[in-house]
């Protein structure tokens, strides 16, 4: 199905949270749009829920395919080549533990990166509406939605004085035009 | 801009950045990155120049004198520890203040954060020192002769720690490195633009970033400690023959903190004072710092303590000739000095109010604590690669004392200039004060009026 994006930038928090609230009186769902801002701002204050992440499932993941590589490695190696040396325990444990842990470690990094990555959808590989004024602290509304609603969100938006409002064919302005 | 950074009430000073709006904070981090002043130029070519003559007087050092004489190495060993025990060891200040929450630390952690982009010299450093650490077979380390000891593993450890630290700095600069791609000028080419990638500060992003920057910082911990761990056997312990220590590793990595500590203090007092950062960094930052510096402080001679009077008490001839290669006559000196600069002087200056409650006292307590790490790593790092042979249990002769020649000291200010040259190239590209740390500081901190005074108020969202 086709979606079509449309981005408001707003000066200051207030008409941000004000259109926030326009868009869900106008029947658009919390997952149809999202704040775009170059600070955080507490969680809830648009009206949003906790988001759900799997981040936490990355190091995990991670930490086990490396402690299971450091286990391989020393005590797999051990075992398929038993030499006993003065009578000592076949597996010498102090350092099968240093490399089981830098094992770990090193598996729970890479996928938090990979994580991190998946995640945050960096880089981002589909298309989305971007405005360079997010950055300088305006605050970005982004709506993706039907392309049968997108009049509707460009109104939803004009409603809390918006800078602008941009849509995928260019800017239309932050109040609607006069009619004529 | 704001032109006193407080304002005083009832004794009370309260800073003034909670005060600013955030553009004048975003103005202040972009007009960092835009003017680069005549003084940081200067500095980083200097830093640049001293860290091109390291690089030289590392290759002539070997030439000069063999590659297989280990002392020829003490001092690119010293510059790979003492950078291992400050700059990289900051990040982990960072890590534990995010970790606790805490608002007025967020003008800090970029100034402890920035230094993990110098872990490229000392994993250098590790790589040309790697040839010189004889292996593990037929004699004691925490090793037992494992295969291809001490090389491979450690190296995992280093290049392990210095991907943490890159990571975790990336992170933490996400939002800024946006800023700076499409607010300054050239910044949507290159290397700023790539690193930036696709970050627009949506919800999910910002929720992401906000729960994974201290889980990297936590890992970067986590990776730091035990690689101090295995670095102090490695370089010191297993290195002299009867030192059979379980504690000097715990000394090791808690001396490391006591310096990471001072290195972020003093990184603040250069930016606050060069750096026209004084809105930012005040007494509220340097107060608190000053207090951890005085903890540590204690904490470097509890486990000195706790490793000497095992020593002291045992008295056999092995525990006896350890004490004195390392601390009672071969290296008295550089170690009657590093007890009096990593414990006694800091104890006896930050023990008083007014002094531990400024800014000029904790600055210079954290620079007597960087001298005093210099001058007890170099009298570890030299006792270490001067025994002729490691193999035997127990020193049967106290070798003599090391001396360094002028390779040696150009070599060590080669490293930290090459590390200091990193950090000031970096800032060229990387706001000052952290843009978006700060300003969602100011969403939940404010001072207002109570009755005849004014009083901090903080929002606690979690």
């Amino acid at each position: 199905m086709a979606i079509r994006e449309v981005l408001g930038i707003y000066r200051d928090l207030d008409s941000a949270v004000a259109a926030a609230d326009a868009l869900r009186e106008a029947g658009f769902e919390r997952a149809e749009f999202e704040v775009l801002s170059n600070a955080p701002y507490p969680e809830g204050t648009f009206g949003e829920e906790s988001g759900i992440h799997r981040l936490f499932v990355f190091p995990l993941i991670g930490a086990a395919c490396g402690f299971a590589a450091g286990l391989l490695i020393t005590g797999g190696t051990q075992l398929a080549y038993p030499l006993v040396t003065g009578g000592k325990p076949l597996l010498s444990i102090p350092p099968m533990i240093i490399i089981m842990y830098e094992g770990t470690m090193l598996g729970a990094l890479i996928f938090t990166v990979l994580g991190v990555l998946f995640e945050s959808r960096l880089p981002w590989i589909g298309k989305a509406l971007y405005d360079t004024r997010i950055t300088a602290g305006y605050i970005g509304i982004l709506v993706r939605t039907a392309p049968e609603r997108e009049s509707l969100a460009i109104s939803a938006l004009r409603t809390a004085n918006p800078e602008d409002v941009l849509t995928e064919g260019g800017s239309v302005g932050g109040t609607a035009p006069a009619a004529q | 801009m704001a032109r006193h950074t407080t304002a005083v009430t009832h004794g009370h000073e309260l800073q003034r950045t909670w005060e600013l709006a955030p553009r004048d904070v975003l103005d202040a981090g972009l007009r960092w990155v835009r003017t680069l002043g005549a003084g940081r130029r200067s500095a980083a070519l200097l830093a640049l120049a001293l860290g091109i003559a390291g690089a030289i007087a590392l290759v002539a050092g070997p030439v000069l004198s063999g590659y297989a004489n280990r002392q020829v190495w003490a001092y690119t060993a010293v510059a790979f520890v003492y950078l291992m025990s400050t700059a990289a060891a900051a990040p982990c200040l960072s890590t534990a203040l995010r970790v606790a929450r805490s608002h007025w630390r967020r003008p800090v952690n970029r100034a402890a954060e920035v230094w993990a982009v110098t872990l490229v010299v000392p994993l250098a450093l590790y790589l040309l020192l790697m040839g010189t650490l004889p292996g593990t077979e037929n004699r004691l380390s925490i090793w037992f002769g494992w295969p291809l000891s001490p090389w491979l593993w450690d190296a995992i450890l280093m290049a392990t720690l210095a991907g943490a630290g890159y990571f975790y700095l990336w992170l933490s600069s996400l939002p800024d490195l946006a800023i700076v791609r499409d607010q300054a000028e050239g910044g949507r080419r290159g290397l700023i633009a790539r690193l930036a990638g696709a970050w627009r500060g949506s919800h999910r992003q910002w929720r992401m970033l906000e729960k994974v920057v201290n889980n990297a910082g936590v890992l970067y911990v986590l990776v730091y400690v035990p690689t101090m761990t295995v670095l102090a056997s490695d370089f010191v312990i297993s290195m002299i023959p009867g030192y059979f220590t379980a504690v000097f590793p715990a000394y090791f990595t808690i001396s490391s903190f006591e310096a990471g500590i001072a290195l972020t203090i003093v990184t603040m007092a250069v930016l606050r004072r060069w750096g026209g950062q004084r809105d930012y960094l005040g007494l509220e930052q340097f107060w608190a710092l000053g207090k951890m510096l005085l903890a540590f402080a204690l904490l470097w001679f509890y486990f000195w303590w706790s490793e000497f009077i095992i020593f002291w008490y045992g008295r056999t001839p092995r525990e006896i000739s350890v004490l004195k290669y390392i601390m009672a006559d071969t290296y008295l000196w550089p170690f009657v000095l590093a007890f009096a600069l990593n414990f006694a002087l800091p104890l006896l200056i930050l023990m008083w109010n007014p002094i531990r409650r400024s800014i000029a006292g904790p600055t210079i307590v954290a620079g007597i604590v960087l001298l005093g790490n210099l001058i007890d790593r170099i009298r570890l790092i030299s006792a270490g690669f001067s025994v002729p042979d490691i193999t035997q249990h127990e020193l049967h002769e106290i070798p003599a004392a090391y001396i360094p020649n002028v390779l040696d000291i150009v070599i060590l200010t080669g490293a930290i200039g090459g590390a200091v040259a990193l950090v000031l190239f970096t800032f060229r590209v990387l706001p000052f004060p952290s843009i978006w740390e700060v300003t969602g500081g100011l969403w939940l901190r404010k001072h207002l009026p109570y009755k005849h005074t004014r009083v901090i108020v903080v929002g606690k969202p979690e």
